[in-house]
């Protein structure tokens, strides 16, 4: 499994979106699903092997946020898409004219 | 909305939708706007056969097709798991809106969506970066 891979789970997605608004505790993370606790903590477990997240402690607790370079690669991969369409869709302007011209 | 890894983009053209639609079809046109093309018969079942650089072709098959409206296809690349294009048309005023989605499931890595979109992305995006400032 890579990062792309790990984040195609729903539980993962979730509980990315979720650090996305800011960091959170594991607990706060599992109030969110009816999923066990450990569960969860596997699924952080995943998330942080793959980089996506990252963890700190703070007093008892440890705390969850993203990890931004991964989803950074995952837009960039993105982004050569919307280069090439953004340019063939330039061209179709350029072939509509073209084809209207006597 | 469903889990979609992949981009939209909108753009207007200035002509009807059937003038888009044909400079969007024709074979002749493909060539043009798009890449060196062979066998196009747009019709479910048909599709064509793109040239892309390097000599690697590229096989889209059509999924969905409604005239002057809309033309969905498989895009199929060699040893890539093959994603989908869609391309809708509607009028806006004296000219038509062309909506382009393509949906990719990740080609490079063979896998199934991953359930990331695009607006998603560029939310978090946003974030990430509010993030590293403070």
């Amino acid at each position: 499994m890579n990062a792309l891979e790990a984040l195609a789970e729903p539980t993962r997605r979730r509980i990315v979106e979720l650090l996305a608004e800011r960091e959170r505790s594991a607990g706060e993370i599992a109030s969110h699903f009816r999923a066990s606790r450990p569960g969860i903590s596997r699924h952080l477990r995943v998330l942080r092997e793959h980089g996506l997240v990252r963890a700190r402690e703070e007093g008892q607790r440890r705390l969850y946020s993203l990890d931004p370079v991964p989803l950074r690669e995952l837009d960039e991969w993105l982004q050569r898409y919307r280069e090439f369409w953004d340019n063939r869709l330039d061209a179709l302007d350029t072939e509509i004219r073209r084809r209207r011209a006597p | 909305m469903d889990g979609i890894c992949g981009v939209r983009l909108t753009r207007y053209y200035r002509a009807s939708p059937s003038e888009v639609w044909a400079a969007l079809t024709d074979t002749a046109s493909i060539a043009r706007w798009l890449a060196p093309v062979r066998n196009v018969d747009l019709v479910p079942g048909g599709g064509f056969e793109l040239q892309l650089g390097g000599g690697v072709s590229l096989t889209a098959s059509v999924r969905s097709v409604e005239i002057e409206r809309l033309l969905e296809l498989d895009w199929a690349v060699p040893g890539e798991e093959p994603s989908v294009v869609r391309f809708e048309l509607r009028p806006d005023g004296n000219g038509t809106v062309l909506a382009l989605d393509h949906r990719l499931i990740d080609a490079r890595l063979g896998m199934r969506a991953m359930g990331i979109w695009e607006g998603h992305l560029t939310r978090l995006d946003a974030l990430l970066g509010e993030g590293e400032t403070r």
